[in-house]
């Protein structure tokens, strides 16, 4: 018999563990918020669902409810193939049968995972076994359980596949992150349809051999720490460790990752539907907004979003807006969200000045909705870049008079820079270095200072020739901080025009990153190597725990998705990203559309770290693949 | 036994007679503030969490331990999806076959 969970009942629930189960709690307790329901990730299959445990904190009550990963597993993969199954079907089919060597390869993929992310794994299960002996039915049973849901999924994918496309929004409500495992199922279900049409298309050798080759260089670079890093909100689309099996499960898993991403793009060329997609960033927008403000009323349902919408982190438990007032909501990260909500709202109004069909009465309720959403999650600097690249996409687009145009652009830009003078509050000075100040901020440094006459070391000072001249002994600062102190104490004193590192600080305190970058700073520690080729995708925790900073607890990302692929492609890989990206841009820059989208994305790429979030990743994919949609609209309407 | 104890409940301060503690079925544990709470499971997969070394060390030398042995549950689960597994591998075999 369930009671009200108070401190007095504190003591009920502790002798009667793996008795109640979650649905009789919620019985009496569905408004209780004092109390706050956390899964029990170590948990026998028996006491799965069930109160597992309480305890009395400070800030409340919490209830541990038991999750089980062969549960989870189960439950998790068939509750969201049941929405794969909603996605309507198309007349056309897949032209090639998925062949059992995809099964094949993708058991190997996902065992690779295993194999490679154990610690992980031991951390929540301290006695998990990779081993695929016979009486290991836990592991066995994970890996039947992931060949049966590819099995199903093959079955369900053949005649939707071609209708994905038109979906995508609602993975920013599905996040698919299950709760045991490293792993997203999506990333599992579109590195399966990369497989299958990797074994089925005609093979670029130069393409692989290059990859191939760099991913030497990878292994080169690797570590080989059996490291346990914490994947936190980026949970499922990151390493968690630094082996040699783990290295290779994300190179060749990524590898098909994007695979299977361009496959879904180019076979849905036809049948992308602006009308539905638009219709669905809607819906999945608004409801994204909806489901998150029930979530942080009402702590019963806030568990359950975060299990059956495999979210990365659970939702907001509050209404209230935490630090730089934002509210992520549903989220695992507002800047991601607002994004998100900023995209909706530019592809909107891009698609109405193409002259597609209005919006309906819901849909402008749903609008509405994600207006309101906009404001909660306060990404100023989205909201900024959005509002410029509508103004100047009508400037462009619908005015014809250039006068009227220059007039438009000077007026717009002069009251930007009014807006601009207002609100800065920065000395002069603090523009150039704010950025290095910060790394150095960020290091272990202190020891190594000596203090002036008034007691305040070189940091406090921003006295940034001082740090050098200190470090040199102690070595505290990483490989990037050293150089760019250097780069910009040594190098910049004879020139009339600001040095590069200048230009990159101003720019961050600008958009508010220069505590963010700087902490990259102090935490980057490549050698060329490494500098030159990256760690490789999805590695992120060399670059996190490599280097002792004061930041090696908690995840604080770099927060520019430049200095993430900086991590996982280096230099080499980011440079060939960008002249590709200018290639697209060349040969398509004439698709306003697609231009302006693009342009957002990448404005906002460079201080968010979206692309570490498998949704935002997918979203940046199809909005570089647009210009392929767009013929075909033209056509059809 | 005591090495299990020791692995883990840690080790003890005193010495403690446990044989008269399980003789005692009126016996009451005391909360330890020094001991952090853990976790014991028995072999059905029930749990508890004890507050002191002296509960642990009882409750272990009855047969819990920090580990979860559910192997009963996990070969029934390994039945169930190799069974759903077998039904889609057969059925596939049976509808490439009615093709042929």
């Amino acid at each position: 018999m369930s009671q009200y969970v108070d401190e007095s009942t504190i003591g009920y629930y502790q002798s009667n563990t793996c008795k109640l189960s979650l649905f009789d709690v919620q019985k009496i307790n569905f408004f209780n918020n004092n109390v706050e329901f956390l899964p029990d990730k170590y948990s026998s299959i028996k006491c799965s669902g069930k109160v597992n445990g309480v305890d009395y904190f400070e800030n409340g009550i919490k209830v541990y409810i038991g999750t089980n990963l062969l549960i989870d597993l189960f439950i998790q993969s068939f509750f969201w193939l049941v929405f794969i199954f909603l996605i309507p079907k198309k007349n056309t089919s897949l032209s090639e049968n998925i062949k059992p060597t995809s099964f094949l390869i993708m058991s190997l993929i996902i065992y690779l995972h295993f194999l490679g992310e154990k610690n992980y794994y031991l951390s929540i299960y301290p006695e998990f076994e990779t081993n695929l002996s016979f009486t290991n039915f836990r592991f066995n049973s994970i890996m039947i359980t992931f060949l049966l849901l590819l099995f199903i999924f093959k079955d369900l994918v053949g005649s939707r596949l071609k209708n994905f496309i038109n979906y995508i929004p609602f993975l920013f409500l599905l996040v698919g992150t299950y709760n045991t495992f490293n792993i997203n199922f999506f990333y599992i279900l579109i590195v399966f349809i990369g497989v299958h049409s990797f074994i089925n298309t005609k093979k670029n050798f130069y393409l692989i051999s290059s990859y191939l080759i760099i991913a030497t260089v990878y292994f080169y670079n690797l570590e080989k720490i059996y490291t346990n890093f914490d994947v936190d909100k980026i949970k499922g689309f990151v390493n968690s460790s630094e082996s040699t099996p783990s290295l290779i499960y994300w190179v060749i898993s990524f590898y098909f990752f994007i695979y299977g991403i361009m496959y879904l793009i180019n076979s849905s060329k036809k049948s992308f539907d602006h009308i539905l997609f638009r219709k669905n960033l809607i819906w999945s927008g608004s409801l994204i907004v909806i489901i998150g403000i029930l979530s942080s009323f009402n702590r019963i349902l806030n568990f359950y979003f975060y299990y059956y919408l495999g979210l990365n982190k659970f939702g907001m438990k509050s209404f209230e807006s935490i630090q730089g007032n934002t509210w992520r909501g549903l989220s695992s990260s507002a800047e991601a969200v607002g994004e998100y909500f900023i995209f909706i709202i530019i592809f909107i109004i891009f698609s109405l000045f193409k002259n597609y069909k209005n919006l309906n009465y819901f849909e402008l309720i749903g609008l509405i909705i994600i207006c309101y959403g906009i404001f909660r999650a306060n990404n100023k600097a989205s909201l900024i870049s959005g509002v410029i690249l509508i103004f100047i996409f009508l400037l462009i687009t619908k005015v014809s008079n250039l006068r009227v145009k220059i007039f438009g652009f000077l007026l717009f830009f002069t009251g930007l820079l009014i807006v601009f003078q207002q609100i800065n509050d920065y000395p002069f000075g603090y523009y150039s270095k704010g950025m290095l100040y910060h790394a150095t901020l960020a290091s272990n440094i202190e020891s190594s200072l000596s203090l002036n006459q008034w007691g305040l070391s070189a940091v406090d000072d921003m006295n940034l020739g001082q740090i050098i001249i200190d470090n040199e002994n102690s070595k505290s600062l990483s490989k990037a901080s050293e150089f760019m102190l250097k780069e910009y104490t040594l190098r910049n004193n004879l020139s009339i025009l600001p040095g590069w590192i200048s230009v990159i600080s101003s720019i961050s305190v600008l958009i508010n990153r220069s505590e963010k970058w700087g902490i990259f700073l102090a935490k980057y520690n490549p050698d060329i190597t490494e500098f030159l080729f990256g760690y490789g995708p999805g590695q992120i925790s060399e670059y996190y725990l490599g280097h002792s900073t004061k930041y090696n607890d908690g995840l604080v990302l770099p927060h520019s998705s430049i200095l993430v692929c900086l991590i996982f492609f280096g230099l080499f890989g980011l440079l060939i990203g960008i002249t590709f990206l200018f290639r697209i841009i060349k040969k398509n820059y004439k698709n306003s559309v697609f231009t302006f989208l693009l342009a957002y994305f990448l404005i906002n790429l460079l201080k968010s770290d979206s692309l570490l979030y498998l949704n935002s990743f997918v979203l940046f994919m199809f909005v570089l693949n647009y210009y392929k949609f767009e013929d075909t609209q033209n056509e059809q309407y | 036994m005591n090495l299990n104890i020791n692995n883990i409940c840690g080790e003890s301060d005193g010495t403690f007679d446990l044989s008269s503690i399980a003789n005692d079925p009126n016996f009451i544990f005391e909360n330890d503030p020094n001991f952090e709470a853990l976790k014991l499971y028995n072999s059905d997969g029930d749990a508890i969490f004890v507050n002191s070394w002296v509960e642990c060390a009882n409750y272990v030398s009855g047969g819990w331990s920090n580990i979860i042995s559910s192997n009963h549950d996990e070969l029934f689960f390994y039945f169930l999806s190799s069974l759903l597994l077998g039904y889609f591998l057969i059925k596939r075999y049976l509808s490439k076959k009615e093709k042929i």
